[in-house]
């Protein structure tokens, strides 16, 4: 093995640093998942009987839905009675009526984490829900979006508070006959995030949920909805983290976005779950639905994501462009390494005239971590005039690693015009080499190549968070030079 | 003190010999070429000398300017003041040939001791060099080598020479690939950069490069060992008769 | 079934009776043989050969073309056009046989040798000889079998090591009416040796009324580090079929442009395979068709990296009118030893007619892991709002058209390097658009 192999290998080699576990007192159900578990849940959230329906219904449909095969990942078959699908820190009062009154060992959690709670220390200009295992324990900067008519707060509450909109929405754009892991979403979610946009308002700042799974044993199933009313723009981000644990834990949410006429939604993610360790035990299972409709004209949906924990992620952020003209993108990077395995993409239906969409997709590939790119551009007969551009680039960090592009491309409108591009590369000895002897460092080397291959995406990143990315992705696969 | 002296240098790669005892010294302001055919082991000499970790010399030295220039990582030879045009220049997708060669020159700068420079300075320095070797302005703004035809990484390569301002440039086959109007042009930059105090080592298959870059001396690289060194008359000779005449030499 | 089998015994016979009657060297008789039994193998391609599937050789499969057996004379109009491209060494050939009258070799410089076959035989070096049916793709491409089964002559080009060459070789073929359901297979090999620099444009032009199958095949050999420019301009009269190849195989360090204007006969399609065999060798293939009434314009391209460093680049595009139809269809290929190679393909279509009709079918396969590969296919017609746009500035939609048409187009003319051919399809393209003078001016 030549130095420079060498040294990529240590560098790829990183600890998790999100991985400590939060001591807190929980109130957690006994695993199994039956009709009585879903009636607990819904009765522990005080929810309205049609909530309690449409869960039943929900369920009732899963049991009848086969486990999906075609990913190209492979894991133990998932024992669903082995999970408990409700825990929550016990508090005194049901709700926290201000951020005060938080538990402060929660808060110490996230100020861990490098996300404050407190509005006078937060981030300028961003506002958080955080999720903690099963329930939203925090809302900030609720009040000042209040007056701008901006709904921001957890699903719970706005399943008590703005039932007719959630009646709505919910399961609009991903029913919960979708697919598996949605259907079981739909019956056991505990919680998430809601954001209404009403028409015309800009939101002023950068919406983020921060989810975090501490609990043993424990599923995660939030349920997010956000709903953009004519002409107005939002920016939402959400992170999520997970403390080390030997066994793993299954994450399965839903995120639904809807963009009526001239409406815009950018959703970004900042995905660091636990990965598992060297040798594949434990880590995040992390398989999320999230689609968004474009169902105005001149709408527009942007995802951009930046995958590097989980020991499995399996999601698909797509768009229907139902609207004519509108727009609908995909950015992200993906990182496998250890024995991570990802099998990661988008869906664009383009359904509308005049609709476009781009997908720029970078995947990364260290150690023995597998990275499937999946991806599905559909012009349906009526797209007249629709466009796509593709980019699926792979980097190769190891000889053990392994990446795989299945671009799936469906035509039924002649005046489509699609473009694809895609590249292979193993960082290298030779890039390596180039820049060392323009006099350039091995490290700064594989920080400059990988910012450099992961730069279209990043710079679609809300600013503030752009800079988050590239750090993570620094330390992810690097030493921090001293 | 010679600028470069390489003593006896044995090399090889994957168990195989490649160099097998190299001598050659170049004084500062000389430029010499090493001719051979394919597989002689031009390439290998011109990565070696660079550090390149996956060929393992086996014997001999290497004298840079007194340095022992094998003890040295490959960043450290590029700041003592060793340049090598590559064969295949190397694309890196995302990073601005600008700011690509702004973290080398003031790595180097930092090396020897000297001020780094800032950005206006540095923004001056290449557009000044990118006008003395005929570089596009427009390429300082792309990423490096990515998506460059065949001609501009050349020159690209001649560009990095120009602001790095090595003492010795080792260009390894920088004509390979070129027509005669690319060839001359990146000919013009290396003869505009030659000075006292910079030495040149060309390495080229084609006599027709040393048409337009004249060489002291010229090398003949045959199976591993220079079998015959002479004026610029030798390239002349090994234009008309083919390596053949050295193969006798070379057994 | 039984249609193909008579098809095959047809040029069976054709072969067989000019095999008794001529002449010639073991080795072309050898060559010949080879071409004719390939071509029997495979016969005619059906509808299920992929590679043939969107060609309609109907016409030309109801047909029997025997080879032509003599020149026509050449009409004044076409005349003109032998001489369109200025100052060259040209060759020229009427319906297949050398014309040593309209021919100008000139004064050839050292190193180059560039003559007819059949006035060279026995002073061609072996490498010609070597070279000669080496490359061409009989086993797959019907044409070109049937092209080595019948050549009667071919162009034999030699530059020799280190040679650049001041001016173009130009080989004209002329189409006569006298080739009236007749076939002709015009060949040309080219062998550039180490580091030599020069361009070739072969021609082929012709008169308006036959219905002639014109089969030509070249090979291009580009030895270690030679630069060849290599042009094809296809307007033969509206009657006939054209149906060609064109093989390049480039070596170490090598540089081929291969550049394709397409805008004559009614059934035209030509096959270009490059095979990157030496590390740094660097391809570019272009073509721009131009295709109007009831004109089919194929090109298929099979691009096989074999060799690490390579580099290949395809831009073609078309500007259909009418109810024209045109094909693009393009394989590359990376084969496992070629890494770090850099693939690029792209196609536009500019469809100006409502009923014309673009095909665009892109293909990749690769089997290295370190490469850069992309390919795009576009189909759409002018923007309206620019358009319109011109319309509001008092320009006729004809004339904006043109203006558009010429603009998108354009791309492929300013990379030619022999400043008499860019004028000369220049002035093809603008006598093909409606309005086009007006921005043949501005431009």
């Amino acid at each position: 093995m030549s130095a420079t192999t060498k040294t990529l290998e240590e560098l790829t080699n990183r600890k998790y640093e999100a991985g400590f576990i939060t001591d807190i007192e929980q109130d957690t159900v006994p695993p199994g998942l039956d009709e009585d578990i879903i009636r607990f849940i819904s009765e522990k959230k005080a929810e309205p009987e049609w909530m309690l329906e449409w869960r039943l219904k929900a369920y009732r449909n899963w049991l009848q839905m086969p486990v999906p095969q075609w990913a190209n990942v492979y894991y133990p078959p998932i024992d669903f009675q082995a999970i408990s699908y409700y825990s929550a820190p016990k508090r005194k009062e049901d709700m926290p009526q201000s951020l005060d009154e938080i538990d402060p060992k929660l808060k110490e959690t996230y100020d861990r984490l490098g996300i404050p709670l407190h509005e006078q220390e937060m981030l300028a200009g961003v506002a958080v829900d955080a999720v903690f295992d099963s329930v939203s324990v925090a809302t900030s900067y609720k009040a000042k979006l209040r007056e701008k008519g901006i709904i921001f707060c957890s699903m719970s509450e706005a399943i008590q508070e703005h039932p007719e909109l959630v009646r709505k929405y919910l399961g609009s754009v991903v029913p919960y006959t979708d697919n598996y892991y949605a259907g079981l979403n739909s019956a056991v979610f505990t919680d998430g995030s809601f954001v209404f946009i009403p028409k015309g308002v800009r939101c002023p700042m950068e919406l983020s949920t921060y989810f975090r799974i501490n609990a043993a044993n424990t599923g995660q199933f939030e349920r997010t909805l956000i709903i953009a009313e004519e002409g107005s723009h939002v920016s939402y981000l959400e992170g999520c983290t997970a403390p080390v644990r030997d066994e793993n834990q299954l994450h399965a949410a839903v995120v639904e976005l809807i963009a009526l006429d001239d409406a815009q939604v950018k959703y970004s993610t900042v995905q660091n779950w636990y990965p598992g360790d060297e040798e594949g035990r434990g880590g995040v299972y992390n398989f999320v639905t999230k689609r968004g409709l474009c169902a105005g004209n001149n709408s527009k949906i942007s995802w951009t994501q930046v995958e590097t924990g989980s020991a499995i992620t399996w999601k698909y952020p797509s768009c229907v462009l139902r609207g004519d003209n509108s727009v609908g993108e995909f950015y992200s990077v993906a990182v496998t390494r250890g024995r991570q395995q990802a099998d990661t993409g988008t869906k664009m239906i383009h359904m509308g005239k005049n609709t476009r969409s781009t997908i720029v997709s970078k995947g990364i590939s260290a150690g023995h971590g597998q990275q499937s790119y999946r991806g599905l551009v559909r012009i349906t007969p009526k797209a007249e005039n629709a466009r796509n551009y593709s980019q699926c680039d792979s980097m190769l960090m190891s000889a053990t690693c392994g990446a795989h592009t299945f671009p799936y491309i469906d035509v039924q409108n002649p005046t489509a015009q699609l473009e694809h591009e895609a590249t292979t590369s193993k960082i290298g000895e030779e890039q390596i080499l180039y820049c060392n002897q323009r006099g350039i460092a091995t490290e700064d080397a594989v920080s400059l190549i990988v910012n450099g291959f992961c730069k279209e995406v990043f710079r679609t990143l809300p600013m503030e968070f752009a800079v988050e990315a590239q750090k993570l992705m620094e330390i992810t696969l690097e030493d921090s030079v001293g | 003190m010679a600028l470069l002296e390489i003593r006896n240098l044995h090399a090889q790669i994957q168990g195989v010999e490649i160099l097998k005892g190299i001598d050659l010294a170049i004084e500062r302001g000389e430029t010499h070429a090493i001719m051979g055919p394919n597989g002689s082991g031009k390439s290998t000499l011109a990565k070696v000398l660079a550090g390149d970790p996956s060929y393992e010399v086996t014997g001999g030295e290497v004298y840079f300017q007194d340095r022992n220039l094998l003890e040295l990582a490959p960043e450290d030879r590029a700041r003592e003041g060793v340049f090598l045009g590559f064969q295949y220049p190397v694309e890196i997708p995302g990073v601005s040939n600008t700011y690509f060669l702004k973290a080398a020159l003031n790595a180097i700068r930092k090396y020897r001791g000297e001020q780094e420079l800032d950005a206006m300075e540095f923004l001056q320095l290449i557009k000044e060099r990118a006008k003395s070797v005929k570089l596009d302005e427009a390429l300082l703004r792309r990423p490096v080598n990515d998506g460059f035809s065949g001609g501009e990484k050349k020159r690209n390569e001649i560009f990095q020479l120009a602001v790095l301002e090595p003492y010795l440039a080792i260009l390894d086959e920088t004509d390979s690939g070129l027509d005669i109007d690319a060839l001359r042009t990146v000919a013009d930059g290396v003869n505009s950069l030659r000075s006292e105090e910079r030495g040149f080592l060309v390495i080229t298959h084609y006599q027709r490069l040393l048409n337009y870059i004249i060489p002291d001396k010229v090398h003949v690289l045959l199976h591993g060992r220079i079998v015959k060194s002479g004026g610029k008359e030798l390239a002349e000779e090994l234009e008309e008769s083919g390596y053949a005449l050295f193969e006798e030499a070379a057994a | 079934m039984e249609a193909i089998a008579e098809q095959k015994s047809i040029y069976l016979q054709d072969y067989e009776a000019h095999a008794a009657q001529v002449e010639e060297s073991k080795g072309l008789r050898r060559l010949h043989r080879n071409g004719i039994e390939r071509f029997e193998a495979q016969g005619f391609p059906g509808r299920t050969v992929e590679a043939w599937r969107k060609t309609d050789l109907t016409p030309v499969l109801r047909e029997h073309f025997v080879p032509s057996d003599g020149p026509g004379p050449v009409a004044s109009g076409l005349i003109e056009k032998v001489g369109a491209l200025g100052q060259a060494h040209r060759l020229v050939f009427v319906d297949g046989w050398f014309d040593a009258g309209l021919s100008d070799p000139g004064e050839l410089p050292n190193g180059l040798t560039v003559a007819p076959l059949s006035a060279s035989e026995e002073r061609m070096p072996a490498i010609m000889w070597e070279a000669l049916g080496a490359y061409a793709d009989t086993a797959t491409h019907p044409f070109a079998a049937l092209n080595t089964a019948f050549f009667r002559d071919a162009v034999m080009v030699h530059v020799a090591r280190g040679t650049t060459l001041v001016q173009p070789i130009v080989v004209v073929h002329v189409l006569t009416s006298e080739a009236d359901r007749r076939a002709v297979y015009p060949r040309t090999l080219i062998v550039a040796e180490e580091a030599s620099q020069f361009s070739l444009v072969e021609h082929f032009v012709g008169a308006d009324e036959p219905f002639a199958l014109n089969c030509p095949v070249a090979e291009i050999v580009a030895q270690q580090g030679a630069n060849v420019d290599y042009y094809k301009v296809q307007e033969e009269g509206g009657g006939s079929a054209h149906l060609g190849a064109v093989h390049v195989e480039a070596a170490r360090d090598a540089t081929v442009h291969v550049h394709s204007f397409a805008c004559g006969a009614k059934l035209a399609r030509t096959d270009i395979y490059a095979n990157l065999t030496g590390p740094g060798a660097d391809v570019t293939l272009n073509g721009l068709y131009l295709t109007n009434g009831r004109q089919y314009c194929d090109h298929h391209t099979w691009v096989n990296h074999k060799a690490e460093h390579g580099t290949t680049r395809q831009l073609f595009k078309g500007v259909l009118q009418g109810r024209s139809e045109a094909v693009f269809d393009g394989l590359v290929k990376v084969f496992e030893q070629a890494q770090k190679i850099d693939a690029q393909q792209q196609n536009r279509n500019l469809l100006l007619g409502k009923l014309a009709l673009a095909h665009s079918n892109p293909r990749l396969e690769i089997h290295a892991d370190d490469v850069k590969c992309s390919h795009g296919s576009t189909v759409g017609q002018l923007d309206d709002e620019a358009l319109f746009y011109l319309n509001t500035r008092g320009i006729s939609f004809d004339e904006a058209q043109g203006m558009l048409t010429v603009a998108f187009a354009n791309e492929l003319l300013t990379p030619i390097r022999l400043d008499a051919l860019y004028q000369y399809e220049r002035r093809l393209l603008l006598q093909q658009l409606p309005g086009a003078e007006m921005a043949g001016e501005m431009s």
